[in-house]
């Protein structure tokens, strides 16, 4: 709604550090949320400069939360940093910067009966999962990153395994 | 204890109470099938952990860093004294000191980042280069020897270029240091904020509505932006950003003061601040992101340690800080760090808050609720703060207008396509009193021979006109005529129903010959023989044909003195009237 820019903050820095140390498990984890790397890299980028920006105050503690919540958002919203132009522009436009990071996602985007079953998972249900199982994060850090309640995620994460288990032994053979 | 998966999930996670584990574990041993889910939780926990991951180079990574402007400045190469440094691609970018507490993003050194920068070393004298560049002749004398410039050589001979390493042939710029921006008082003050204030109207007027789409880095939540609790995290947050936003984020924008006094004034009275020199332009940190959009004090657990909104950032005083434009003019790096983009446009909604957003505190901006009736009238949004909105598409309205204007062209085009029907029956002789008389002219044919019957249907007749329902078991009882008015001559039809007839008998009226009228029947006999009519009239003789030319139809036959122009209809009765003029 606010489009604001504004400067980085001096925890950029250390927000830097955070991300560095976690950039392959928010890749992966934007990749198996959107089942495209390219997506997941413009995501994932978009995610970073959105949490650079607004960095939390604890950032030592809620740091990777921040990144992962950061991420989801645009993951949900389709952000991408830089943002793509709309209409006929697009056509003429060239792929931005981060579509030139390259990353090791061959096996990740390969598809299979776990992958199947998770895309018939809704979104927040499929990236509580991911992020439990995956990144595991904790049920605060996951709370925090899906911006609801720890008995929230708990209850998420119940159904997303319940659901994901009916599914994976329906399509399984 | 009850069977629940919730509980099994979490004991999985080991989320779950130590208390409540217990009992859990002491229930599994008693119940096959949460033992059977249990199993099945931790196999699928498995798969999903099995996942491929993605791995990202480290000089990836360090791109995809610096694109978004947080590359690490430790691994950048300085030297010692601070001064110019190029890449390898020849393009200077400044380099800061190493306790400067910020990379390519922050150019300029937080007031408080600890302890003050090193007195700059002098920059290297210009006598070498001075000296190198005036020609020597071959025959003149020892060339005077300068004080400091070990790597020119005297002698006869001109000498070579100096390889000037480690100097500039030109007077390095001198290292960035923090400075204080005093804002200028009385007339030039005023002459600034107007300056600013019509720069920024001009930025957010350039920019295209379609910045603000769904691709674009928004920030909906974050500090200072406004919370779903319903107030916003901080009070004339939008107008603060709304005077700030005069530009991209770039060190150029710095200078512009974009804050009034009142602000900064308002800032060291709340004792938020972001602890650095940081300009006007950057937004003041008043709470952190995490507190202001997921905290819900009502739903957090009581077991959640830590689940607590973050206490505001201790503040500093403010001190906006602009860097000397030429050390900035320089910095082309920050075309990838920091990559500059003009002032986004705010959208329709937020002119109506930066309209709504006046100094007075009675207009000030409320929080969420105004915010969200100028979205919600705009855009018919329900709930709290989301993507920015953009301005309205005109594209709607001019495919409604292409429509309608293609309906009405269909609606005339129809109507010139369907020839209207120059007379209507009437369903009923009830209704025959209202219905519109209906005039036919009559035109003269061209054939000139009378024929004293029709020989064919209504197709031989001229001008013909049908009334009537189509009923059966009608009789015509009589006829009677007569001037109507100074120029009229009616000729009335008494028509007698049946037990069983409904509605009107169809009639069919017309020319034979200009002076010969034609009156056919269907579904009515004749009860009698016509009258004579008396002289004087129009009609000169009444005549009923029998047998009937035409079967079925009970036809009678006018003889007029001249050529006239009829109106018939059905009065209740039914009577058929017709009117000669």
């Amino acid at each position: 709604m606010i489009n604001v820019s504004a400067n980085v903050q001096p925890e950029a820095r250390e927000l830097a550090d955070t991300a560095r140390d976690h950039l392959d498990a928010l890749v992966s984890y934007a990749t198996h949320l959107v089942y495209d790397p390219a997506d997941a890299v413009d995501f994932v980028t978009a995610g970073i400069y959105h949490a650079s920006r607004y960095p939390p105050a604890r950032l030592r503690d809620d740091g990777q939360a921040a990144l992962y919540r950061a991420v989801t958002r645009a993951c949900r919203q389709e952000m991408r940093y830089p943002p793509r132009p709309h209409g006929a522009a697009r056509l003429f436009s060239r792929r931005g910067a981060a579509s030139r990071i390259h990353v090791d996602a061959a096996a990740a985007t390969k598809m299979n009966t776990v992958k199947r079953a998770l895309a018939m998972l809704s979104f927040d249900r499929r990236a509580a999962l991911l992020m439990r199982d995956v990144a595991g994060l904790d049920y605060r850090e996951i709370s925090r990153a899906l911006e609801c309640s720890p008995d929230a995620t708990a209850r998420l994460i119940a159904g997303a395994r319940r659901e994901f288990g009916s599914i994976y032994r329906e399509i399984a053979l | 204890m009850r069977c629940s998966l919730l509980v099994l999930s979490s004991y999985m996670d080991s989320e779950l109470a130590a208390e409540r584990a217990g009992e859990l574990e002491a229930h599994l041993v008693g119940c096959n099938r949460c033992s059977t889910a249990l199993g099945y939780l931790r196999e699928e926990a498995q798969r999903i952990n099995g996942l491929p991951g993605v791995h990202v180079d480290e000089p990836q990574a360090d791109q995809l860093l610096a694109l978004i402007g947080l590359h690490n400045s430790d691994d950048d190469t300085r030297p010692p004294n601070g001064t110019w440094q190029h890449d390898a691609n020849g393009v200077g970018a400044p380099v800061w000191p190493d306790d400067a507490g910020g990379g390519r993003a922050l150019p300029w050194t937080p007031r408080d980042a600890g302890p003050p920068d090193p007195e700059p070393p002098a920059p290297p004298p210009l006598e070498p280069f001075i000296a190198a560049s005036v020609p020597v002749a071959p025959d003149a004398g020892p060339i005077p020897q300068p004080v400091v410039a070990p790597e020119v050589e005297p002698g006869p001979e001109p000498p070579a270029p100096p390889e000037v390493t480690g100097a500039l042939p030109y007077a390095p710029a001198p290292p960035l240091t923090a400075h204080v921006y005093r804002e200028p008082g009385g007339l030039s003050r005023f002459a600034h904020r107007a300056r600013d204030a019509v720069a920024l109207r001009l930025a957010l007027r350039r920019s295209a509505p379609h910045d603000l789409d769904d691709d674009s880095v928004q920030v909906i939540s974050g500090t200072g932006a406004p919370s779903w609790a319903g107030k916003p995290a901080d009070r004339g947050y939008v107008q603060r950003m709304e005077r700030r936003r005069g530009g991209a984020i770039t060190p150029s924008a710095v200078g512009a003061n974009l804050v009034a006094d009142d602000d900064d004034d308002e800032i060291e009275a709340r004792g938020r601040h972001v602890p650095g020199a940081y300009p006007a332009s950057v937004p003041e940190v008043a709470e952190p992101a995490v507190a202001a959009s997921a905290v819900r004090p009502e739903s957090a657990p009581p077991s959640t340690a830590g689940w607590v909104p973050a206490a505001p950032v201790a503040p500093a005083e403010p001190a906006p800080v602009a860097p000397p434009r030429d050390a900035l003019d320089h910095n082309s790096d920050d075309d990838l760090a920091i990559p500059q983009r003009p002032a986004p446009t705010p959208g329709r909604h937020m002119r109506s808050v930066a309209r709504t957003a006046e100094p007075s505190s009675a207009q000030r901006f409320a929080g969420f609720g105004q915010l969200s009736n100028a979205v919600v009238h705009r855009t018919g949004a329900r709930r709290g703060p989301g993507v920015g909105v953009v301005g309205v598409d005109r594209r709607l309205w001019a495919f409604g207008a292409g429509t309608a204007v293609l309906l009405i062209v269909g609606l005339l085009v129809g109507r010139a396509a369907t020839p209207m029907a120059t007379g209507s029956p009437t369903t009923h002789p009830s209704a025959a009193a209202s219905a519109a008389p209906i005039r036919a002219t009559a035109t003269p044919t061209a054939a000139s021979t009378p024929t004293p019957t029709p020989a064919g249907g209504p197709a031989q007749l001229t001008s013909p006109i049908s009334l009537g329902s189509g009923g059966n078991g009608f009789s015509v009882a009589g006829i009677r005529y007569g001037l109507h008015g100074p120029k009229d001559y009616r000729l009335v039809f008494d028509i007698t129903p049946g037990s069983r007839s409904q509605g009107s008998p169809t009639v069919l009226m017309g020319f034979g010959t200009p002076t010969t009228f034609y009156v056919e029947f269907t579904g009515a006999s004749a009860a009698g023989p016509p009258e004579t009519p008396e002289k004087g009239g129009v009609v000169t003789g009444i005549q009923l044909l029998t047998p009937s030319p035409i079967p079925g139809r009970t036809i009678y036959e006018f003889t007029l003195t001249r050529n006239a122009n009829f109106i018939a209809n059905y009065l209740d009765g039914p009577r058929l009237v017709i009117d000669l003029s």
